[in-house]
């Protein structure tokens, strides 16, 4: 398997779905959002709690945030909507997004309130979804994915079965041209030397201790001192006996090979190849960050059970173990806990690859079937 | 025999159960086995070599901490005879 069918964009980067998408450019829009969803429920609906009242470094990662939205590959058309006030308006996102054909926006303001902005905005969305139908699918090399990896509600197995069938695939993509991204910077703490002799450059290596140590220095402030040498108790249970042992098992996503660039929240990437973006480990805000940085697609582990999905493209789950996969296997699309029956890594990830394939050729997710759409933007700062 | 062990890098000194088995069940992964010395429960790690005090506990092919004395083969491997690394 070389290639996989996917949407040309007019920036040349290539879509794995063909989206319209009705999106807020600050809070107050998000009835009319909602709104003209209901009307048109084809379209994919972002809503947030962002765009007014932050300081300058969250009002920056908010403007980037919606921004990579609008210009995202999956992305056919976009219809932006902002009140008419706020410090983020929509044509500010649309200009950011270095505007084209595909993005249209409005105030709420300008068309008179709330029922005349939803009036107007189902019908751009129906005219878009019109237009949208008309892109056909065209073969495109994987080096035009860019995959993202996401570990939520992990468990004892996670490390063990998921996450290293999930760097096969990581491997995989590298090897074809493609991109990787690994987020969720605090569950890195303790690779340190490992993630050191990974990097691409020295550059890299600096911007990467960088980060980490960062990271460490605010756990700290939040935990405690103790905070960057002790495990939770329920992970010791589990059977993790030392934050290493826990972090590896975090990083496996990324696969092996080195570390190319460090990105900010939502940055996206200039270069092929593994990527580190700086995110919290919670989930939607991770989740939300690298598919605003531009990928198509998302591989995220769950021992738990993590039903979560994006607005922006295919998140595929891959359970860590058989008795959850079957327990839930409504939001579950891939058993890597055979591999705690004798199945090798190898072998699992590359079924694996086989499903990356087919998700990016069009087959639904389960995040997608349950229209599981979650959307949260990360914040540095305090709201004024 | 079903294994119910994994060796996830060829380089590493532990298995990771991923079923619970009483002492002396014969711990099965792929490409070899071993008696468990004790207990151990599943996500638990168990020795597949003997390791001597000071010496690298490795999974994922990597250090996650030393021995805080002699452990077995067949023995579990857990925070009570490993040493957090210093990194």
């Amino acid at each position: 398997m070389s290639r996989f069918l996917g949407y040309l964009r007019s920036d040349g980067r290539v879509g794995v779905r063909n989206h319209v998408v009705v999106m807020s450019s600050v809070s107050c829009a998000n009835a009319v959002v909602l709104g003209i969803g209901r009307q048109v429920p084809q379209v994919k609906t972002v809503t947030h709690t962002e765009g007014c009242g932050r300081g300058p470094t969250d009002i920056a990662i908010s403007l980037r945030t919606l921004a990579g939205v609008a210009s995202h590959p999956n992305v056919a058309a976009i219809l932006i909507i902002g009140l008419g006030c706020e410090f983020i308006k929509a044509r500010l996102v649309a200009d950011y997004a270095a505007n084209d054909k595909r993005i249209e926006q409005f105030e709420i303001q300008e068309v008179g309130g709330t029922p005349k902005a939803i009036a107007r905005g189902v019908e751009i969305a129906r005219r878009m979804l019109a237009d949208a139908s008309k892109i056909e699918r065209e073969e495109f090399g994987f080096e035009h994915l860019t995959l993202a990896m996401e570990c939520g509600g992990s468990d004892a197995m996670s490390g063990l079965t998921a996450n290293p069938s999930v760097g096969v695939v990581a491997d995989w993509l590298v090897g074809q041209g493609g991109t990787v991204m690994l987020s969720e910077v605090t569950e890195f703490l303790g690779t340190e030397e490992i993630l050191a002799t990974r990097c691409a450059s020295g550059e890299v290596r600096e911007q990467m201790l960088g980060l980490l140590s960062r990271h460490e220095v605010k756990v700290k402030e939040q935990l405690g001192p103790l905070a960057d040498l002790v495990i939770a108790p329920g992970n010791q249970e589990g059977g993790l006996s030392s934050i290493q042992e826990k972090s590896l098992g975090c990083i496996q996503k990324g696969g092996t090979t080195d570390i190319q660039a460090v990105l900010e929240y939502a940055e996206r990437p200039t270069k092929k190849g593994l990527h580190v973006m700086d995110t919290p480990g919670s989930d939607i805000f991770s989740v939300t960050g690298m598919f605003a940085a531009g990928a198509q697609m998302m591989l995220f582990t769950t021992g738990r059970g993590s039903p979560a999905g994006s607005p922006l493209g295919p998140v595929v789950k891959v359970a860590s173990n058989t008795s959850m996969f079957q327990r839930m296997r409504d939001d579950m699309d891939f058993d890597a806990g055979r591999v705690m029956a004798g199945m090798s890594i190898a072998e699992c990830g590359a079924e694996l690859v086989g499903l990356v394939g087919k998700v990016a050729d069009g087959k639904p997710t389960a995040a997608e079937l349950n229209n599981s759409d979650l959307f949260a933007i990360h914040t540095v700062g305090e709201a004024f | 025999m079903t294994k119910n062990a994994v060796l996830i890098d060829s380089r590493d000194n532990v298995v990771t159960m991923t079923q619970d088995v009483p002492s002396g069940a014969r711990v099965c992964w792929s490409g070899g086995e071993i008696d468990a010395l004790e207990p151990v429960m599943s996500g638990h790690k168990v020795a597949i070599a003997a390791i001597a005090p000071g010496e690298i506990v490795r999974k994922y092919g990597h250090r996650i901490g030393n021995a805080a004395g002699a452990i077995e083969p067949g023995a579990w491997v857990h925070t009570h005879n490993l040493a957090r690394s210093q990194s």
